[in-house]
């Protein structure tokens, strides 16, 4: 398992298909009200997932992670303006240019989405085996009536959960917070997407329903090729799931490499220090190192490099200069002008 | 500590029990069902388990906000459990609480420094100016700028919440503060300063913890000891490192079992290679909870005789208990994933 892994973050898929990308962010930006006008939330994001892949998306809260995810699916909330960037997906072309009826195609069909809160997703007044069929009716060339309703309790034992009949005229309050999540996987499934959205999908459960959904997550990428975007803060969640990993901070993202790479060799101040304020379950007990301040909320983003207020390996060119991601190594880029500079 | 004698904190038998209507019926759910903890002077007891276990009822009942239904509670050697009114008021300001929900906690409508002095003016201590000064020192002491009372708490990010929160738990120097869920809520490298805060707050002032959460990762930084509560009871309690490094109950196990490995290399849920302790589903309802060990249903070596009472206690070391008729034994290796079978 562990070998067939390498193999994959080195380009390749363990089956040894090579993988073009499914899904190309070309330098999105993404504005929001501020005090005098727009100001960028997330600013030159790019991202590649190939098809098949798990690309995690992490920092902390407010660093942009959300937007992203809702911009690719082109659903983003009122106010929010998307002021550039594309959004090119295998076989469709360019999303930001698609009509939206076309795009509520591809929702669905091409492109899947869970979300934290499961209740957020679901209709309270609906059967949960009920919207699953929906959500397989509602795309052209879908199986209807009883052939669906077939086919979403089928989902719905894919999914894990148990005695899928008796639970497809549930209620979704009748069912448990991990249940629940199951049941948006299923729908998100229902269409058979090739990529999966999932924005903190294991944030509200607990430790071990989290374990369960990760199982599950794990064993459709394995079984299928279907791609993720991962958003979450959880570093665990990253190692367990993620084949390549981009860090977010302030908007940008300010280092992107395989997983294994990414944890044994951090080169970011933020990263590391993402890492050195984690509680661990070995290792020594000792102080944690928090990485004083907080986010800055866009706007208040500082010139330079956004992360100089918080980072012990400032310098003067921090302040002066935006650094750029460039690559230090083959599939391994930093957005520092001293990477490495902090040690984990 | 086990011993009790010198404890800050002694809980015997509590039972708390709420009203509930299953299909219209009226059902007892027993949220809290016959626990015992003690907890001593400057000491961190973190009580872990799943959502709904009773953790933050068992630390309701301890602050006297709910009714037990049967129990004691004694603390800093008296017995609190039915005191009322006048007589709880002295108790009430030596335990205080910080919740999870920076936001839902702190009321809008106040400035901080009226949050953080409303301790001192229901107790009526000090002067307007000398409760003025001691919100001014707990703001600075919890890394606030003293300058921030003059706010309210709209204009302040999670972490910084959090300490507001802290400093207002801090104002009638108690002996004994409950941090239920305190840190959940916020990202890691804030999560880390809010622990740190915490640590150097107990060196210096000796407040003992009853932390409540549900990262075991942070429970093994920052507790003396840790207890497992599973449907209202304990099925494990010892040192912190004897709990985690040679766990006794299997739901212990299951829980450790569950934590994302902090290692790519090294995966363990997301690999497929099932770790034959996860556990599956969800836990049973506290209307009907399971006759003899509450985690029989659950749990990968149970056997007939779990279902009758009583459980036999185990102790693997001096105060490193356990409930469970089989400690020792191993479960059969697990074969594929759970959902493998399906796909
Ligand atoms: N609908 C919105 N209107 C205005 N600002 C928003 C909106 N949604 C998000 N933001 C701002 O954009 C930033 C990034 O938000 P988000 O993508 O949700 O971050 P993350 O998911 O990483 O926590 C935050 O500072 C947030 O305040
Ligand atoms: N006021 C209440 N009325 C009815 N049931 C309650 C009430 N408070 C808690 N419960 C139930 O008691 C059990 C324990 O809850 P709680 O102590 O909040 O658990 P935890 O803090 O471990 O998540 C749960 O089943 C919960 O639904
Ligand atoms: S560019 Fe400068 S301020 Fe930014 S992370 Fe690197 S060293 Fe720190
Ligand atoms: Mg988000
Ligand atoms: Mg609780």
């Amino acid at each position: 398992m562990i070998g067939s892994r390498r193999a994959a973050a080195d380009g390749a898929r363990p089956d040894g298909v090579a993988n073009a990308p499914l899904l190309r962010v070309t330098d999105l930006r993404l504005e929001v009200p501020g005090a005098t006008g727009p100001v960028a939330a997330v600013d030159g994001v790019s991202l590649e997932i190939a098809a098949g892949r798990v690309l995690a998306l992490v920092g902390e809260s407010g660093s942009g992670k959300s937007l992203t995810a809702l911009a690719i699916a082109r659903l983003l909330p009122d106010g929010v303006v998307r002021r550039s960037g594309q959004l090119w997906f295998e076989g469709v072309g360019a999303l930001e240019r698609l009509p939206e009826r076309a795009m509520r195609a591809v929702r669905g069909a091409e492109i899947g989405f869970v979300f934290q809160e499961p209740m957020s997703a679901l209709n309270p007044v609906m059967r949960v085996g009920e919207q699953v069929r929906e959500a397989i009716e509602a795309h052209r060339g879908r199986p209807r009536g009883r052939a669906a309703r077939q086919r979403a309790i089928e989902l719905l034992a894919q999914v894990g959960i148990p005695e899928p009949e008796l639970r497809y005229r549930a209620y979704p309050h009748e069912l448990s917070g991990g249940m629940k999540q199951r049941v948006c996987i299923a729908i998100a499934l229902a269409a058979g997407p090739r990529l999966l959205l999932a924005d903190e999908p294991t944030t509200a459960l607990d430790v071990t329903v989290q374990a369960q959904v990760l199982e599950l997550l794990a064993a459709l990428r394995r079984r299928s090729s279907l791609a993720m975007l991962l958003i979450t803060h959880d570093l665990g969640v990253v190692a367990e799931l993620a084949d390549g990993v981009a860090v977010m901070y302030a908007g940008r993202v300010v280092e992107q490499a395989p997983v294994e790479v990414l944890f044994r060799a951090p080169l970011h101040p933020y990263t590391v220090g993402l890492f050195r304020s984690l509680p661990r379950l070995d290792g020594p007990r000792g102080r944690l190192v928090p990485i004083p301040g907080s986010v800055p909320p866009p706007g208040e983003r500082p010139a330079g490099c956004p992360f100089r207020n918080r980072c012990a390996a400032a310098v003067a060119r921090c302040a002066e200069q935006e650094p750029r991601l460039e690559s230090v190594a083959q599939r391994h880029a930093v957005a520092c002008w001293r990477p490495g500079a902090v040690t984990p | 500590m086990s011993g009790g004698g010198g404890a800050l904190l002694e809980v015997r038998g509590l039972e708390v029990r709420f009203p509930v209507r299953v299909r219209g019926r009226r059902r007892a759910l027993r949220a809290v069902d016959g626990l015992d903890l003690e907890i001593g002077p400057g000491e961190t007891l973190a009580l872990v388990g799943e959502s709904g276990c009773g953790k933050s009822t068992t630390a309701r009942a301890i602050l006297r906000l709910v009714e037990p239904h049967a129990g004691r509670i004694v603390f800093e050697g008296r017995e609190i459990t039915a005191l009322r009114g006048r007589r709880l008021k002295p108790v009430r300001r030596r335990m205080q609480v910080v919740f999870q929900d920076p936001y839902g906690s702190l009321d809008p409508r106040m400035r901080v420094g009226q949050i953080v002095a409303e301790g001192l003016v229901i107790h009526r201590i000090g002067t307007r100016r000398e409760r003025a000064q001691k919100v001014a020192r707990l703001l600075e002491r919890v890394g606030l700028d003293p300058r921030c009372a003059d706010r309210y708490p709209h204009a302040f990010s999670g972490g910084q919440r959090q300490r507001i929160g802290i400093a207002r738990a801090l104002a009638l120097d108690p002996s004994f503060i409950v941090c239920d869920e305190a840190v959940s809520a916020l990202d890691v490298s804030i999560q880390a300063q809010v622990l740190n805060l915490l640590a150097e707050l107990q060196r210096e002032r000796g407040m003992a913890y009853l932390f409540i959460a549900h990262d075991l990762a942070v429970v093994r930084h920052v507790a003396h000891r840790v207890a497992v509560m599973y449907l209202g009871r304990i099925v494990e309690r010892g040192p912190v490192d004897a709990v985690f490094e040679r766990p006794l109950h299997p739901y212990t196990r299951a829980l450790l079992a569950a934590i994302p490995s902090a290692d790519p290399a090294r995966r363990t849920i997301g690999s497929g290679a099932r770790n034959p302790w996860r556990v599956a589903g969800d836990p049973p309802s506290p209307v009907d909870p399971p006759s003899g060990c509450p985690y029989r249903t659950r749990c990968p070596v149970a056997v007939a005789a779990c279902a009758e009472p009583p459980i036999p206690r185990v102790e693997a070391a001096p105060g490193h208990v356990a409930w469970c008729r089989r400690p020792d034994a191993e479960p059969a290796p697990a074969h594929g994933d759970s959902q493998g079978a399906h796909l």
